[in-house]
């Protein structure tokens, strides 16, 4: 299958008051047309900023330090900005998250797609727009006559991140980039959502990538996923594989510390220690403080991505 | 406490400000003991420009211009900070009061502070000016008067701080902890609004001073020749500094130090203020 | 007979609102919970059924409009200042945000040392051997590095241990947690259930834990403990862990666990979303008798409009609020293949 978007050893820092915060260290992947991406890590683990660097909408004190962004041959993150208004929101869309204040709270939904439309000088006529905005609406199983004169304080968390990704859909994008997509929803609304992408992707061809915090939702939606831990991705590879049976030592005490109703409550058990801080993260492996195979070598330098079979690859010493 | 404190230095703001205000309140302090006070006109040195004898001129009545200044920042500055002093003290009991409290306490406390905030202080200054004309005040019960003007915002303020930091939860804890309501006032609720306070104290400083020249002017306060705003009053409407070039140097010296004075106060709060802000709201 | 270290009783809370047009919400209608010594409890429910509401008036936070509040059999709405103030300190409460239940600028010693003064009248060389104790009890060691460091040098796992190192200041017997780790990294939240797990079992304390997640409900109240289910201020299914996870039977349960996320990426693939009626439950009038779950219930029938299920009793281990309770098809996990065991 065909690589749809590649990142490449993309770092990025933000800068604050105390040093910098080194929140993007070096990440890599490649994810493919018309699959779903998982890219999953706790609170202050950098995934929001790989999303972030990736789209370009990183806040003002944060710099990319270095890396590239390679979708159709061009590296988007040097592209000068006509050329990357072609492609933002028509090529590749962002879903952010229901739960921050992504809809304008003076604007009726309609209008938000209207502004959309308009910020992207398509000569669309007034009646097409409304049109595809009711398809769309309806799409997101929605009943476009309640939901479109709304204003987004009257919209549920679900309708809300339901309307989002309607929002994302405007241009028929051929990827689509989503921040949270379950979080702060409640257990029921989640499983919708997680329905609802994996309908999309299928009746749209889609590339889905998104960000989350909830093991369980990529192991139901992805194909693919990696770890993050520390601003590092610690593991990729096959959602299944990686969940059934992962390598890195990370990745298996996430796995352990899960709390589903499958789990055996005899061998749940969380990882011991506290997350890194990125203003001084530790040397070397930034997971070797929490380890339980530390070895001396982790303590120095990063390790590499080692390539396993399977398309799978670990950062950790266990697989020179 | 040394937490507090280091920032403070570190913020130039803050540092300005406060080099400013140390000038002021060493003249204030020590100034008049090693300058000596003479009043004594001698008009053949009217209005000689600065000097070395005379660092700052002399003015109409052939006086040297930096005694009086120097003298005069005693009463200046004493005023302000003793009528700032008071309108913390009181704003700050009256907003924790009607903050902690609920009921008919509160309501009422709310009612006297919003008749304080409302009536426009300049005009009842004057009214009091005639109320006192005939009494002379000491500079306690001025600075008395000047903090009446002064604590309503403060206390609104404070009970607005107090109200919700009364509903954060740690204050339920210490509650279930049943460790009563001294403690929660006192070690819960006060060190989170002595930063404010102390802020505030700075910014009324401002305010303090302005009404204080605006006493003397009205005559309310005890007549001191050498209180700048008196001085200013002279240079301005009765030496007729401004209509010849060569006194010009008498208003704006007594302007310049005015102005300085506030200044420097004002930079001290708003370092503080930079300071504090964001370390309250630190999450790291 | 054991006399229950809490009971509730017919607790009823409305939130009234606007002084002429007076808008009601029920928030809890007629709760009824015994609390035993050492029990394990779980109150399952989602955003907005009333589950705060109920730990909060369970531990005096808040007061019912009806009902009956008992603390080790004492009916503490109708005693005196002075045996409530004794009783205060056995009942204590864990907030679900720990940034915002301890003093941004008190010492972690601090934090600890004031309320074991007060409350258990130590000094000196006895109350930092205290409070080294409460740290490393719950998992906040090496203690000696924590005493002089302020909140906001730990995470949230690290704060939210503190903030139950503090309810334990006053030796409590029961402790009410409301969303203890909603708010913690996914990795540290089975340390904090373990932690509690471990008060219950090792000193005692009778734990009762208010969350919305079943999972985690389920791992702290495995073998042993109960859950009770709430639902739009109601609870409809109340009973022994194990069992009603096994067996579950009012539909709303039964939904809850199969959207219950499933970390297994085969199972979680072939699970199938329960479809409801509708998902938004509506307003109620006050005196209105009706099943709450009725609008949404894909087996609901004209009587669960018109009249109020009572929690029946299934055996002793097992209650129901539902009508149909012994009709409904019988129980598939519908991530089961071939009859994997939970």
């Amino acid at each position: 299958m065909r690589t749809i978007l590649s990142v490449n050893n993309l770092r990025a820092v933000y800068l604050v008051r105390e040093g910098t915060i080194k929140a993007c260290d070096g990440v890599s992947f490649d994810v493919e047309e018309n699959t779903v991406y998982a890219i999953v890590g706790e609170s202050a683990s950098g995934k929001s900023t790989i999303i972030e660097a990736m789209t370009l909408t990183l806040p003002p004190n944060s710099k990319i330090l270095e890396g590239e962004v390679i979708y159709q041959g061009k590296n988007l993150l040097k592209l000068p900005e006509n050329e990357l208004r072609k492609i933002r929101w028509t090529e590749i869309a962002l879903v952010p998250q229901a739960a921050q204040q992504s809809l304008n709270p003076t604007m009726k939904i309609i209008d938000h797609f209207f502004d959309t439309v308009n910020a992207h000088d398509s000569n669309w006529k007034s009646d097409e727009i409304i049109k595809k905005i009711e398809e769309l609406i309806s799409l997101v199983r929605l009943d476009p006559k309640n939901v479109l004169y709304s204003f987004p304080h009257q919209l549920s968390g679900g309708m809300k991140q339901r309307v989002l990704i309607a929002l994302s859909l405007i241009f028929n994008p051929k990827i689509l980039i989503l921040d949270e997509p379950t979080s702060a929803l409640d257990v029921l609304t989640q499983a919708h959502i997680i329905q609802l992408l994996k309908n999309l992707k299928k009746e749209l061809n889609l590339t889905l990538i998104f960000v989350t915090h909830d093991i369980a939702v990529a192991a139901e939606l992805s194909d693919r996923i990696s770890v993050v831990y520390a601003g590092n991705i610690v593991e990729n590879g096959p959602t299944r594989d990686v969940l059934k049976n992962p390598k890195h030592p990370y990745t298996q005490g996430l796995v352990n510390s899960i709390m589903s109703l499958i789990s055996d409550p005899e061998k749940i058990k969380g990882i011991p220690g506290d997350p890194p801080s990125l203003l001084n993260p530790p040397s070397g492996c930034r997971f070797h403080p929490r380890c339980p195979y530390i070895m001396e070598e982790c303590k120095k330098e990063k390790p590499p991505m080692y390539f396993l079979n399977n398309n799978r690859n670990v950062a950790c010493y266990l697989y020179k | 406490m040394k937490d507090f404190i280091r920032p403070i230095f570190k913020n130039i703001k803050a540092l300005i400000g406060f080099i400013f205000l140390s000038i002021f309140i060493l003249m204030a302090s020590i100034g008049p003991l090693f300058i000596p006070l003479n009043l004594t006109s001698n008009f053949a040195e009217r209005y000689q420009p600065p000097s070395l004898k005379h660092p700052y001129g002399t003015d109409y009545f052939g006086i040297d211009i930096f005694q009086q200044i120097v003298h005069g920042a005693r009463s200046v500055i004493g005023l302000s900070v003793l009528a700032s002093l008071f309108a913390v003290i009181i704003g700050s009991i009256v907003g924790i009061i009607r903050g902690y409290l609920g009921g008919v306490i509160s309501k009422l406390l709310d009612t006297i502070i919003t008749i304080f905030l409302v009536i426009p202080s300049f005009p009842a200054l004057l009214i009091m000016a005639a109320i006192f004309s005939d009494k002379s005040l000491n500079i306690i019960a001025v600075a008395l008067i000047i903090a009446m003007w002064l604590w309503a915002p403060l206390a609104k303020q404070i009970s607005a701080q107090v109200l919700s930091i009364k509903s954060k939860e740690f204050i339920e804890t210490s509650r279930m902890l049943n460790l009563g309501t001294p403690y929660i006032l006192f070690k819960d609720i006060m060190p989170l609004l002595i930063p404010y306070i102390f802020i505030n104290f700075i910014t009324q400083l401002k305010g303090a001073m302005e009404f204080s020249v605006g006493l003397m002017f009205l005559g309310l306060a005890k007549f001191d020749p050498t209180h700048w705003g008196v001085m200013l009053n002279y240079a301005l409407y009765q030496a007729g500094a401004l209509y010849t070039p060569r006194g010009f140097h008498y208003p704006v010296i007594i302007m310049l130090h005015i102005i300085l004075l506030i200044y420097g106060g004002i930079l001290f709060a708003q370092g503080i203020e930079e300071v504090y802000n964001p370390k309250l709201r630190r999450y790291e | 007979m054991e006399i229950p270290v809490l009971e509730l009783e017919g607790i009823t809370k409305i939130f009234s609102r606007g002084y002429f047009k007076k808008k009601y919400v029920i928030a809890l209608e007629n709760i009824n919970l015994k609390i035993n010594k050492q029990d394990r409890w779980a109150i399952i429910g989602e955003s907005g059924m009333g589950k705060t509401t109920l730990a909060r008036i369970a531990c005096l936070l808040e007061t019912p409009t009806y009902g009956k509040i008992k603390w080790f059999g004492k009916d503490i709405l109708n005693i005196s200042k002075k045996e409530l103030l004794f009783l205060r300190t056995k009942v204590q409460y864990v907030h679900q945000d720990p940034y915002a239940s301890l003093h941004p600028s008190r010492t972690i010693y601090d934090t600890l040392a004031d309320p074991l003064k007060k409350n258990n009248k130590i000094r000196g060389k006895g109350l930092e051997r205290k409070v080294e104790e409460l740290l490393n009890l719950v998992g906040l060691t090496p203690s000696s590095y924590f005493l002089n460091k302020y909140p906001h040098h730990l995470s949230g796992g690290g704060r939210q241990r503190l903030a139950i190192a503090k309810a334990l200041t006053a030796n409590p017997e029961i402790l009410i947690a409301d969303e203890p780790i909603s708010m913690i990294d996914m990795s540290l939240r089975a340390t904090i259930i373990q932690i509690l797990k471990i008060l219950n079992k090792e000193l005692g304390l009778s734990i009762i834990l208010v969350l919305h997640d079943i999972g985690a409900a389920r791992f702290f109240a495995t073998d042993g403990g109960k859950i009770a289910i709430l639902y739009s201020g109601r609870i409809v299914e109340k009973g022994e862990c194990d069992e009603i996870i096994n067996t579950p039977l009012h539909p709303y349960t039964r939904t809850l666990i199969s959207a219950s996320p499933i970390s297994d990426p085969d199972l979680a693939q072939k699970k199938k979303v329960p479809e409801l009626k509708s998902y938004n439950p509506p307003k109620r009038e006050l005196g209105s008798k009706m099943c709450p779950f009725s609008h949404a219930c894909l087996y609901s029938q004209e009587i669960c409009f018109n009249e109020d299920p009572a929690l029946e009793s299934i055996n002793d281990k097992h209650e129901v609020a539902c009508f149909f309770w012994n009709s409904l098809p019988k129980w598939v996990p519908p991530w089961s293949c071939k009859g994997r065991e939970i």
